[in-house]
Formats: C-alpha cells, structure tokens, sequence
C-alpha cells in the first residue's frame, strides 16, 4: 500500500494542476490523479483531422475506441425523452483536462454575474442564485491566475470589462484581416471593439515562447507550449517542489470514508486494472461537473445514502454549459484567417443583463468543418455543395458568442440505473434542456451578430440552429457553492458543507454560468480556495471550518 | 481474404457478392451475424471486396462530383477503406449492412445496382435516403446509427461525412491526392 499523503487531488485539470501546486508549494505532500493520457507537444499534430475537434475517435483530442468502450456515459434531455448512449462527449480526457486542447478564451466574470438573483431575481423553472463569493473576493486570485499561468489581453480598451488592479501580464495578440473588419464594423455602429484575452503567450514568458500564430489553435494540442495549460504551467511546477507526484491513467471510483463519516482517501484503477487505495488527510476532487458529482454519487455510505457529502439533495442538480450563438457571413471579397488563433477582437456591449454575453470572430476554419457550414436549406452535398467550398472558403467569417443557460434543478446528472463502466463503475447519466428563456437570450445575441455581419458587408448572413439540451464543454455546475448547508453542496470556499477534509475545486461549484467561457473564474476560485486551505490546514486531517 | 483483427464476435460467411442465393429473409439474417466480410478485396483496399468498392466509388463520386478541372470523390473510397481498418473500425458493419441496403434500394426503384444507374437516377436515390424514405427491407429492419424507422439517413449521413473528410482531410490518410482539394479552395499554409 503506498504511503499516506496530505493530500490527494482527482483531476490534473484547470484546476486540479492548480491545487496540486499551491499545495506542494505550502509542503504539503500531494498525490495528482488523471485518468487520461498526458500528452506533451510532441504529440501536437497539424491536421484537421487527427489533431483537432472534429471527434474522430483516436485523434489526439478524442478518446480512442477502445477507451470509448470503456467510459460510456447517457444522456437524455428530459424524464419523457429516450436515454441515448454513447461515450464521454466533448470533453478533455487527458492531464491537463481541457486546458491542453481548449481555444484558450481567459474571460473575468464581471461583477454582476456573481449576483445574478438579486439584479434579476429568479426567473420561473430555474433555480437562479447569487454566488456567495463577489467579483471583490476573487479580483487578487484572477490577477494571480493571470500571472501564474501567462494570460495576454488588451483590457484597457475594454469600457465594460471589470475593475482590476494590474494589466495583464502580456500584451493582446495582434490584429488579422477578420478582426480588422470587425473592428472597423463595430466602430461605425458605435459599439466598442478590444482584443480579447487568452491564455495564450504573445512574448517569452517563464521559460515558453511566443504564440507562432499557427492555425490549429482550438481543439489543438500547442507545439510550441505558448497555450498556457496546466501541462505547461503549474503541473511541472508542483512537480518540481519534489512534494507532488502525478499518476496518470489511473481512474478513481470511489472516495473513502471511516466510521465516523471523515474522509480517509480515494481508491483507484490503474493502467492494469490493479485497485489501489491511497490514503490522504485531504480529498480534493477536480474532475470537473459530470466526472465530480459522479465520483461522489458513486462514494454513498450509510451515512450519506444518497451520495457522499450530499445531504442537501443538491448534488448532481443544477448542471449548466452554454446554449451559444453563432452567426455565419459570406462575402464578395476574400478575408484570409490563415493565422491563429483566430479570435482577434470582441466586444462587451452586449455583456449586461440576464443573458449576455461577448462577441467575438471565431478561430481559424479549417475545410472538413466547413463542409458542414451552409445556410440553411444548401444542399449538403453534390456540385453546388463543392462549388460553395471553392468560392467561399476564404471568404467566410463566424462570430460566436457563449450565452448561458440558467440553472435548473431537473438539469442534472445521476448514477445511471443500468449503464455501467470497464470498471462496474455505473456511468454518468446526464438530463438536461435548454430553458425558453436561454432560447431568448441565445436568439438576441444572434440576430445582434447578423446585425454586425450585415453591416460589415455580407452578402448572406445565417445563425446556427440551437440544440434542443446536452452539456459539454464549458459545463459547471453539480456541486453549487452556498452560505446555506440546505441548499448548497459546498461553502463559499469549496469545502464540503458535511465533511471538513472534502472539497470539491472546479466548475462544479458554480452557481450561475457566465456569458464568458469559465475556465479563468474556475482557476480564480482554485486560487482562492487554496489559499484558505493553506491559511486553514495544521497538518493532519483538516479541522478548520468557515 | 485477409483475416481482419476481431475480437470475440462469432464469424457467420456472408455471401454478399452472390445474393442471388438467398432470399430477402436470407440476407437480413446473415447481415445481422455478419462481423466479418467476404468476397475478393477489391484492388488497393483491405476491407472492401471489388462489389462494395464500386458501389462505394459511384456514392462518393455522387458526393463530391467531378467540375471542370477538379476531381470528384470516388478516389475518398481508399480513404474510408484506410479509416475502417483503424479509427473508424466501430462503422464496418454499419458499411457492410448500408451497402447492401443502397442496393436493395436501388433494385426496388430502377431494377438495377446502383453501379449500373443512370447518374440522375443515382442522385435520386441518395437524395430519398437523405430524406430517411430509401426503399427495402434492410434499412427498415436494422438499424445503422441512433434508432430510427428507416435507417437509410442514418447511413448517408455516415458516408457523407466520412467523405468530406476523406475528400478535404489531409493526403496521408488515403483521400484528397495531391492535396487537389486544398489547391482548389486555398487553403494556402497547407501547401
């Protein structure tokens, strides 16, 4: 049996490589778990399809067939919708999490979106709620994410952005030919265009070379290491303090507990099947939404029937992503966007209200996805298919928007009653729908997009067809964070309301999802609940409580 | 034939290229054990016999078809041949049961394979499986993707996407020769 440690984090992810580090910098000995593969910029590969999104199984970004089998996962949209199966869906599974293949948008919230109930109430159906932390608590720990991990922005230009004290660490990636267009558009319609900001390095920072501006940005593994991910950042430095060690391939099912309902470790297979036990003073889960409420819906006791940590019911409930808008443009005149990572200016003048969101050109497009961008009702196929290929490739731009869902209690996720995986593990059932408003909201930001792409000159403007539910990427959520142990699953500083050595430090304790993409706010709150951790812990099993 | 890479699945011959030989009935059994393909391997492929290869070939050139000085799609065939022997290989029996099913479409609306049509007639039958009405037993009575009544969308949605990507993808993986697509677009860092 291996030698007990402080603490062990599940998880190598946005945050789970965040904790690993601040812990092992405060000498705590730390065990990081990742159940997927760690890939380097070794394995980056330059091809649309292998390297990419596309959700080819085996390519680089996806499971392999074999692990497809291996971790199935359900979903359904509502109680009277039929549950579909099929394998974890667009979601990191490697060290790093989706930081190593996310298109690297490193948004703040803004102040408004940590009191979502009291500026807008509680809108019929959803379970709306104020966060118990403010934009204030979180401003030094998303100045110290900025830095820590080498975030590059244009803030200043910025009317509607949040207040912060110190620039980026980093100068904003320069300007293309989209851009420049928007830009130029925006201006004339009296809106308020910046460069928005990425984890994305634009001049050598600790140790990494500048963006080369390749085109495989999103859904890519970095070549170069300037996308600012765990992998490259704060996972070799937790490592290098010689006080973290990182297991991957290991997948945890189960968290321990003793007698007395305290949390004594996790168990977990290895890359052979072997079950190990790890014991720990601490359990930190960072497996993210889905993965994190099933590791602890799996980990009932008989002190906690219903899941461990979970005597609010609220466990599971409350699962959010981002419905989205997307709208397309094709012009007369060609606009090359040949250069990564495609994002070059935004703006923030729709950010306000209950369903706001930025604005922003899209990445790079590459052909395979663009044989499936048409307007609707263009034939998918045959020789007006091809010819539309030919002449507009380069002549095509997408602004795109992350509006967010409102949370529901009915969206959820469960242990599935039959499903169950490689491991006897039952897999995650995921419900969830789009509330009307979130059509609403979604329908605004698109038609302001099409406004924009009109005015730019487009000669043929659409928006995408919004989905009916389904959360992958940008899910929070499962675990929301509370002042009240009723209602909430976790305190304002992640740690389980009923079991003070059991935090749960990711996107789970979201309460509302931000118009932005959420991964800088889930490594704020990384930030911040460490360091209430470091300033907490006396060694041994934690005894401090808010 | 060469002997592909399987698992624990039961092998049942299935005599595919000699349908005269069975009924209906006949067919959409052996089709529902069938883990394995027979028949001679068509030239320059691994799992395709020399029937389904021309089948395929005529579908993809129907996809992508051939304008002026670009090429269509039937050359993608190699490509969907290379994928399903690798990561594609959870759709070989989706292809073995959807060929089979184009024919049986294209039997009960011309009286011919789907080789054997007219090109406007080839067009007509794809576009009745776009729209999931494409005639014939097998795509009623099995399913090839999500649940459906009639599985033919299901199948060309499969080989329409794997053609893109064979068409458009990069060279290596069996598709898009001499990077004539990327050319045809300007997709100018590739080149």
């Amino acid at each position: 049996m291996a030698e007990k440690v402080n603490a062990v984090v599940v998880g190598a992810g946005a945050a789970g490589g965040i904790v690993a580090k601040e812990l092992a910098e405060a000498g705590l000995r730390v065990l990081l778990l990742d159940r997927g593969p760690h890939w380097t910029q070794m394995d980056a590969v330059h091809d649309e399809l292998m390297g990419g999104e596309l959700g080819i199984p085996g390519s680089v970004s996806r499971l392999t067939p074999e692990a497809r089998k291996k971790n199935p996962r359900a979903f359904r949209y509502d109680e009277d919708s039929p549950v579909r199966v099929g394998a974890i869906g667009f979601n990191a599974f490697a060290v790093g999490g989706g930081t190593i293949f996310y298109g690297a948008a490193a948004w703040r919230s803004h102040q408004h979106h940590f009191h979502m109930r009291s500026n807008f109430g509680q809108p019929e159906g959803t379970s709306l709620d104020d966060w118990p932390i403010t934009y204030d608590d979180l401003e030094p720990f998303y100045e110290k994410a900025e830095y820590d991990l080498g975030i590059s922005g244009g803030a200043e230009q910025d009317p509607f952005g949040p207040p912060r004290k110190k620039p980026y660490p980093l100068p904003p990636l320069p300007i293309n030919p989209q851009g420049e267009l928007f830009k130029k558009t925006a201006e004339k319609m009296g809106l308020h265009p910046f460069p928005p900001p990425f984890a994305i390095t634009t001049a050598y920072y600790q140790d990494r070379p500048a963006c080369i501006r390749c085109p495989f940005c999103i859904g890519h593994i970095c070549e170069v290491n300037a996308k600012s991910s765990t992998t490259v950042t704060v996972i070799p430095t937790a490592l290098e303090t010689g006080n973290c060690t990182l297991k991957n391939g290991c997948f945890s099912d189960r968290i321990v507990t003793d007698n007395l309902g305290n949390v004594t470790g996790v168990t977990y297979f290895d890359e052979e099947d072997r079950h190990h036990f790890q014991e720990a003073d601490l359990v930190i889960v960072s497996a993210n939404a889905a993965e994190s409420a099933r590791l602890l819906l799996n980990s009932w006791n008989r002190f906690f029937p219903n899941g461990l940590a979970n005597s609010s019911g609220q466990m599971g409930r409350n699962i959010m992503s981002h419905i989205g808008a997307n709208s397309f443009g094709i012009f007369e005149q060609e606009i090359p966007h040949d250069w990564g990572p495609g994002p070059s200016i935004a703006i923030n003048d729709f950010i306000g209200g209950l369903g706001g969101a930025h604005i922003y050109n899209f990445y790079v497009h590459h052909p395979i996805r663009f044989s499936r961008l048409r307007p609707p009702g263009a034939p998918r196929w045959g020789k007006a298919h091809k010819e539309f290929q030919r002449k507009y490739f380069r002549r095509f731009m997408q602004l795109n928007s992350d509006v967010q869902d409102m949370p529901q209690e009915t969206n959820r996720v469960e242990l599935d009653p039959n499903i169950r995986d490689h491991w006897g593990v039952p897999a995650v059932r995921i419900t969830h729908k789009f509330h009307p408003l979130d059509h609403e909201h979604s329908e605004f930001i698109a038609s302001r997009q099409r406004e924009i792409l009109e005015e730019a000159g487009a000669i043929k403007v659409w928006s995408r067809e919004r989905r009916r539910g389904g959360v992958g990427d940008h899910q929070v959520g499962t675990c929301r964070m509370g002042n009240d142990p009723k209602t909430s699953v976790l305190n304002r500083y992640c740690q389980s309301h009923d079991i003070d050595n059991l935090f749960v430090i990711d996107g789970s304790c979201f309460v509302s999802n931000p118009g932005h993409n959420p991964s800088l706010t889930i490594q704020a709150i990384a930030y911040w609940a460490c360091a209430y951790l470091k300033r907490e812990w006396k060694g041994g099993a934690f005894q401090g409580k808010v | 034939m060469k002997i592909m890479r399987r698992d624990f699945f039961r092998t049942v011959l299935v005599g595919l290229g000699s349908m005269g030989l069975l009924g209906t009935g006949g067919r959409i059994y052996a089709l529902t054990q069938a883990r394995e393909n027979t028949g001679k391997l068509a030239p320059g492929c691994n799992f395709f016999n020399v029937f389904q290869a021309r089948t395929l070939e005529a579908i993809c050139e129907q996809i992508v078809p051939p304008d002026g000085e670009y090429p269509g799609g039937r050359g993608v065939l190699y490509y969907i041949d290379n994928a399903l022997t690798k990561w594609l290989a959870h759709n070989r029996w989706d292809y073995l049961a959807g060929l089979e099913g184009v024919n049986e479409s294209t039997r009960l609306m011309f009286g011919k394979n789907f080789v054997d049509l007219e090109w406007d007639q080839q067009t007509r039958v794809l576009e009745e499986m776009e729209r999931g009405k494409a005639p014939g037993q097998v795509w009623t009575r099995l399913s090839i993707g999500p649940e459906r009544e009639n599985s033919s969308r299901n199948f060309f949605n499969l080989v329409l996407s794997h053609t893109m990507q064979g068409y458009y993808g990069h060279p290596k993986y069996g598709g898009n020769r001499d990077k004539v697509s990327w050319k045809m677009i300007g997709y100018i860092l590739q080149n």
